[in-house]
């Protein structure tokens, strides 16, 4: 599609809100693996010339535009790709949904009465409407592999340290990741192969050489062994959530994998504890203006990190013992497991501003549990993709793809693998998208 | 010199401590049970975030007497609207604190790798 139609397009999906800024001139793509392409990046990546909003009216008032390009900004324009614009989010990353209340809701392109997801709900919506190629999101609990699981497209969290988030707005340090979304593993191999490298702008930034995927992945699928993570990955969660896991894993055991229940004691434990360290990090880095001006904060986002500031150091400390007993835990299970299965989200998308959904017969709340199954993995830094599930499900919902650290490659090959076989692949969405929802 | 200073023998700085130690420690049992006496008590509620130890020690939910004296330790002063939102969290922090508690182990070494 040339650059012209995407804007058009662009402009015609206004009503699902993916976009907090349209570029008036976009960044035109050169010579490079990703000519032709356009992308777009969450709101809290630096795009020189421009306020990094995360999805905050705080940023809008009191930052200066940013300087210079976010680090993987500037490595996908320079291996050709157009920025087209920065998506919408939760405030400050905070949240699953992208319900944000100073720039709207933004829609699922599968049902615009329905969350796309968050915290880089943006970024997924936009892919998933057809409007970029390629986006940029963030994850410190979920937020890449939420979205991607309720829009129906393939949501990258790379290991920890993998990608630079050099010029990413912070949410939490210890946890805070950059990834990708896109509709196919192919065209997310190639953008994530051109973003690979150390930076010396980002201290946890690997320094290790870049391993490329694009090689690997369509080579032969070795017969890997597949874990189907039972215990806390199997409660909670919706019809849906568990035959989308059935789906993949018969997927996986028809094309000479060797599928078994797996178990990582923990999870539980290790979910508790991502979630206080996010409300106390997430509270500590914003101190300052929950003092001063908290009444121009999200509402939603404002209590839960004031909470965390009222927290005593010690559950900090027992959080980050937490990590390195859970993180034993799942090294001690990949000497039996390549691969680990589970739910990406609990359920596939809820309402717009429904804020409790029924899993299990209960009513929780949607803004702490869509990442239920997501904070774990990240919390140890494990790579992990969501893959959308290609069964009969009314809706699209994803399933957690999990690879020991640094083993991405492996991640890329399984769903270049699964997407041939029409095992997973986005969904055509219904046309023409619905824009008859009040904005 | 004495050890107690350039202007201060050793014994009579050590009787100022012991005195002035004494003098606030009754300071505060004092206003502890004159607090105590009205049904406020904050001091129990933070015991409980501080102490829990892989079971909660107490019940005694986060009420607004409780909450009034954290947010004015971590010095802050939210409007009245706030409060319900926090208080919500902070019972679900506290359910989240209880149950990794139950994995952790205070001997662990986090092993954190910090660069030299």
């Amino acid at each position: 599609m040339s650059l012209a139609a995407t804007m058009e397009r662009i402009a015609a999906s206004a009503a699902l809100n993916c976009f907090t800024t349209v570029l008036d001139t976009p960044s035109l793509g050169g010579e490079g693996p990703l000519s032709g392409t356009t992308f777009a990046a969450k709101d809290l990546f630096d795009v020189a010339g421009h306020i990094t909003l995360a999805g905050s009216t705080i940023n809008r008032d009191t930052l200066p535009p940013a300087a210079q390009d976010a680090t993987l900004v500037a490595r996908l324009k320079a291996a050709g790709s157009a920025l087209v614009g920065m998506t919408n989010m939760d405030e400050y990353a905070y949240g699953f949904a992208t319900e944000n209340a100073h720039y709207g809701p933004t829609r699922n392109p599968h049902d615009p009465s329905r969350l796309a997801g968050g915290s880089s709900g943006g970024s997924a919506a936009a892919v998933a409407a057809g409007l970029v190629d390629i986006a940029l999101g963030s994850d410190t609990n979920g937020s890449i592999r939420v979205p991607a699981s309720l829009c129906g497209i393939y949501g990258l969290k790379p290991t920890f340290g993998r990608l630079s988030r050099a010029g990413v707005f912070p949410f939490v340090h210890s946890l805070d990741h950059a990834g990708l979304f896109a509709r196919d593993p192919a065209m997310m191999a190639k953008a994530y192969d051109a973003m690979l490298g150390p930076d010396p702008r980002d201290p946890v930034c690997n320094p290790a050489p870049a391993e490329p995927v694009s090689p690997v992945l369509d080579a032969k699928l070795p017969p890997l062994r597949v874990g189907v993570l039972g215990g806390f990955f199997a409660q909670g969660g919706a019809v849906e959530a568990h035959a989308a896991v059935a789906h993949v894993a018969q997927g996986l055991a028809a094309l000479g994998c060797a599928v078994a229940p797996a178990l990582l004691d923990g999870a539980s434990q290790a979910r508790s504890a991502a979630f206080c360290m996010t409300a106390m990090e997430g509270g500590s880095l914003h101190a300052a203006n929950l003092r001063t001006r908290p009444l121009d904060f999200d509402p939603a986002v404002r209590d839960r990190m004031l909470a965390g500031l009222l927290m005593p150091a010690d559950l900090h400390l027992a959080a980050r013992r937490v990590r390195r007993i859970f993180a034993d835990q799942a090294r001690a299970l990949f000497a039996e497991f390549d691969l680990l299965l589970s739910p990406a989200t609990p359920c596939s998308a809820p309402q717009i501003g429904v804020p409790t959904v029924e899993i299990d017969g209960q009513q929780v709340p949607v803004r702490a549990n869509l990442g239920m199954y997501c904070q774990p993995i990240s919390f140890i830094g494990l790579p992990a993709l969501s893959v959308p599930a290609l069964c009969d499900t009314p809706l699209p919902i994803g399933v957690q793809v999990i690879a020991p650290a640094w083993a991405e490659a492996r991640l890329l090959q399984v769903a270049a693998h699964l997407h041939a076989h029409g095992i997973t692949g986005s969904r055509p969405l219904p046309t023409p998208p619905r824009q008859d929802t009040p904005a | 010199m004495a050890r107690g200073g350039p202007f201060l023998p050793r014994r009579l700085t050590r009787q100022a401590v012991l005195f002035l130690a004494t003098l606030s420690a009754k300071i505060c049992a004092f206003l502890q049970s004159l607090l105590g006496a009205r049904g406020y008590a904050p001091w129990a509620g933070a015991q409980t975030w501080a102490y829990t130890g892989g079971e909660a020690v107490t019940d005694q939910p986060v009420n607004h007497a409780v909450l009034d004296t954290l947010l004015a330790f971590a010095g802050l002063n939210p409007p009245e609207e706030c409060r319900a939102g926090i208080l919500a969290n902070l019972a679900l922090l506290r359910q989240h604190g209880d149950n990794l508690r139950l994995l952790d182990d205070p001997a662990t070494d986090p092993a954190e790798m910090i660069a030299p």
